[in-house]
């Protein structure tokens, strides 16, 4: 085989905080051979972010890098001189960052970045540099190359400024470009579309790729290779199809499992607790805590990366060789019950011709000419009791504001929203107040949702109090709800900081419960999570409402989550319905294009080669 | 390149100076006043004719002014007037201030323009002239400068805190504590007034300072504390006049107010590092 273009040998980094050393990579080795694509695996604190950028030489300044080389064309980057750098940054290596918004800059126009790296890198000016940054834009596929080019990035959408932000890092002809997490800020189409680029770049350019997700069916639709990183370690690595297919490291086979997959209604299983940030966990394998099948010696010794089978496959599991002790290869797993769908009983809530509309640019106190812009148009649908209807669609679909109707946060123009019997709209304060207590929502990011300087037990015990349920018999609900979700007694006095995000939502669900809502409204209640910890809430969103008996109305763009949840699912698209019907139909045989469009864009465990033949 | 953006670099603890030192002048000035209100080597208005003027000796350790009267004595019992001055201002300014911020930054709409566009005229006056108005209204005295000075910072504090409401009021929570059918005044003073303390705390430990300054420039106008009680002020504006033959009944009050206002607004400045709160408004 011929020389890596990229060789990580060993690599130990650190970050000095307190004065106290937490290590974040730990021997990280890893090589990187022209036109290959490694994708590398891992939730948030996995250490994949602090690979990347030690490869670019940009780790920060409370960085230390213990042990280890990154080499790349025989000179070792953690070490190189300040010009050796700003001739392979952009030249040789590129990076791609994960929030075009804030990687661009908003105040020079698109043409004039990409022109900047033309002309540090290869002195190319004038003319010649505008063909070819119109060629560069032509190539990651945007129409009209001289209008993107004049345009400043905050005129283009999501979508238009990544495939930017790749073109600029295609400008300096690179050897490797490395893209940290390019489609996790895109909702599922445009991500599907950016997927789709990013393959037949590689097709047309051959540049190496190290592809950094948190998304394993998105790993899987570009890599040759896979590396699955935990806790700062490599846990397994190998082709990508065996380590899809056979993997043999129980954290991977659970985060395989932890994906929800949109080609079979089976719940996504979770991997109970969190990763451990002990600075001394290397001493002994450090999944141990979340692994099912710990071993007195996978607490007493690290395990080695070893080899399951041929062909560059490694493991670091103690029973990498012997696969029958980590149990079966996850497969199709028990499915959900189906709905007796016999008793429909009457609607909890419906929804006739609801129409929303935002007046924008009525200037100085309303005294400008305003527009109406209609973000939501003659919706109509019926929730039963314990159902779950989803609704889906992209960004600006007028999902969620959708949702805010429904609970009166924004005001309807038109249409009928009947809860219970009783029209939402007609509410005076008093019946609204009662209504609000009947209907929650949980909101996508619990960070924001749960006020910081709240203790726990005060956030959830606040529905209590406007209920008026006596101070004596808050706290036993409080924590009967905790506990419903997971949490213990010892949350209690703890605030948001205190806890993980899957912590911190499950705080949010706790709040939302402790009253036993009929209805409750979920605004994306998974997308800011890790899918380990996804997988956990799903399930325990599905044990509340059998507990409690509501009925769910789910916002998502996920819709192999909408596939695993929901009973019934409505599509949405540029406010208005596009279809709306039973979950299975919609994903057996959508009628509506755009449907389609939407189901087709899910990426998948399979890679996309796979899947067309099957 | 513009997109090569090194990761944000997480500052070490480390030792804050200006807090520090602030918070040693601060509790200084505070031991000034609190001492001052029982003790004086001297009975602050105890005249000694055949003693004017005198340079500090161990009998006046900050000298005599023209009526022979102790300086350190004066400056001790007047202390209390003008950190009453700061802090009553500043608690005043805040009083009116904070309720206008929360209900203008939550509820938004057209009463909030009309308001702030009010708010922003009054903010185009310079502070001391604001309270030289407001005196002219209520006429001099102690408390009416407290009221004028309070009266004075209001704007520039429903500025601040309002922005800090904005930003508070954006986060979901907010929204949560809506859908659950709180009340308006619960959600501004149970849910957004504690996630907006760290800027108020800052703010108001600056204008302690600025409105300690103002009160001791209206006693220097004679518009705030009537002589024969002393306040720092008072006493500049008896000692300016005798400049020329000895400058030492100037330097007691003199230093005093510098050291509180310095003390003050290194405290603000050293919260501001440690609460981690963006550079605000400011319009002095």
């Amino acid at each position: 085989m011929t020389d890596p273009l990229i060789a990580i040998e060993n690599l130990t980094v650190s970050f000095a905080v307190g004065g106290v050393l937490h290590p974040a990579v730990k021997d990280l080795s890893l090589t990187l051979h022209a036109s290959e694509v490694v994708g590398l695996v891992g939730e948030s604190g996995s250490g994949k972010s602090t690979a990347l950028l030690a490869v670019m030489s940009y780790l920060p300044g409370n960085a230390v890098v213990e042990a280890g080389r990154v080499l790349h064309g025989g000179v070792d980057l953690l070490r190189a001189s300040r010009e050796t750098l700003d001739d392979v940054r952009g030249r040789r290596i590129a990076m791609i960052y994960q929030d075009p918004t804030t990687a661009l800059n908003p105040a020079m126009t698109v043409g004039a970045q990409i022109a900047e790296v033309l002309a540090r890198h290869l002195s190319m000016e004038g003319a010649r540099a505008r063909e070819r940054t119109h060629e560069l834009l032509r190539l990651v596929q945007l129409d009209d190359p001289p209008r993107v080019a004049a345009a400043h990035p905050h005129q283009l959408s999501g979508g238009m400024q990544q495939r930017v932000m790749i073109a600029m890092a295609l400008a300096g002809e690179p050897d490797v470009l490395l893209m940290d997490e390019p489609t996790t800020a895109l909702d599922v189409i445009v991500q599907a579309r950016v997927l789709d680029l990013v393959r037949t770049l590689h097709r047309q350019i051959r540049s190496a790729i190290v592809f950094v997700s948190h998304n394993l069916a998105a790993v899987a639709q570009l890599a040759d290779r896979i590396g699955v990183l935990y806790a700062g370690e490599l846990m397994e690595l190998g082709p990508a199809a065996q380590v899809l297919e056979e993997p043999s490291h129980p954290y991977t086979r659970g985060l395989i499992a932890a994906v929800p997959r949109i080609g079979a209604r089976r719940l996504p299983q979770g991997i109970p607790g969190t990763a451990s940030r002990d600075p001394q966990r290397f001493t002994h394998c450090v999944f141990a805590d979340r692994c099912a099948f710990t071993a007195d010696i996978c607490r007493s010794s690290r395990p080695a990366l070893l080899a399951p089978s041929s062909g560059g496959h490694l493991s670091r599991c103690h029973f990498a060789a012997e696969p029958s002790r980590i149990g079966a290869v996850p497969g199709e797993r028990a499915t959900r019950a189906a709905h007796d769908r016999t008793a429909e009983a009457s609607p909890l809530l419906e929804v006739s011709r609801l129409s929303v509309e935002y007046r924008r640019g009525a200037g100085f106190l309303g005294l400008g000419r305003a527009h109406a812009v209609r973000a939501v148009r003659d919706v109509s649908f019926r929730l039963p009791r314990r159902r779950v209807l989803a609704v889906v669609g992209e960004s600006g679909s007028g999902k969620s504001t959708l949702a805010r109707a429904l609970l009166r946060l924004t005001p309807a123009a038109q249409g009928r929203i009947v809860f219970d019997g009783a029209d939402v709209r007609a509410f005076d304060a008093g019946h609204l107040r009662a209504y609000r207590r009947r209907a929650q929502i949980v909101f996508q990011n619990p960070t924001s949702s749960l006020n910081p300087h709240k203790t726990v037990a005060d956030i959830v015990a606040r529905p209590l109090v406007l209920e008026g349920v006596p101070r004596e018999d808050r706290r036993s609900r409080v924590l009967a709800t905790l506990r419903a979700v997971g949490l213990t007694e010892a949350y209690l006095d703890r605030h948001p900081a205190q806890l993980s995000g899957g912590e911190k939502q499950r705080v949010a669900l706790a709040r939302a419960f402790v009253t036993e809502p009929l209805l409750v409204v979920l605004d994306e209640p998974t997308t800011a999570l890790d899918v380990s910890v996804q997988a956990t809430i799903l399930e325990l969103l599905l044990e509340q409402k059998e507990r409690t008996g509501c009925a769910y109305l789910l916002i998502s763009h996920d819709l192999a989550v909408v596939r695993q949840v929901a009973d019934e699912v409505l599509v949405m698209r540029d406010g208005e319905v596009c279809e709306i019907g039973p979950a299975e139909r919609i994903f057996g045989s959508p009628s509506h294009p755009y449907t389609r469009e939407l189901l087709a864009a899910v990426p998948d465990l399979e890679p996309p080669a796979a899947r067309n033949s099957v | 390149m513009n997109q090569l953006v090194a990761a944000p670099v997480p500052r070490l603890p480390r030792v804050n100076r200006y807090l520090e030192f602030g918070a040693g002048l601060t509790v200084l000035a505070l031991a000034v006043a609190l001492v001052g209100l029982a003790y004086s080597p001297y009975a602050p208005s105890k005249v000694d004719l055949l003693h004017r003027l005198a340079a500090p000796s161990p009998a006046h350790l900050l000298g005599t002014d023209r009526f022979g009267r102790d300086v350190l004595s004066r400056v001790l019992a007047g202390g209390w007037r003008s950190i009453t001055l700061g802090f009553g201002a500043t608690a005043l300014g805040l009083a009116i201030g904070l309720p206008v911020a929360l209900a203008t930054g939550f509820h938004r709409g057209r009463l909030d323009q009309i308001v702030m566009r009010f708010v922003d005229a009054l903010l185009s006056i310079p502070t001391l002239v604001f309270a030289l108005l407001v005196i002219v209204g209520l006429g001099p005295g102690l408390v009416q400068a407290v009221l004028a000075l309070g009266i004075a910072a209001s704007p520039k504090f429903v500025r601040i805190v309002r922005s800090a409401v904005l930003d508070a009021a954006s986060h979901d929570y907010v929204t949560a504590a809506r859908a659950r059918g709180e009340s308006g005044l619960y959600i501004q003073y149970g849910e957004i007034l504690p996630s907006v303390w760290a800027p108020i705390i800052v703010e108001g430990s600056i204008n302690v300072g600025f409105a300690l300054v103002g009160g001791a420039a209206l006693s220097y106008l004679g518009l705030g504390t009537q002589p024969p009680h002393a306040d720092w002020g008072v006493m500049i504006n008896e000692a300016q006049k005798y400049i020329s033959v000895s400058f030492w009944p100037l330097l007691g009050p003199a230093l005093a107010i510098c050291a509180s206002v310095i003390g003050f607004n290194l405290l603000g400045e050293g919260l501001r590092d440690r609460l981690h709160v963006q550079r605000s408004f400011r319009d002095d």
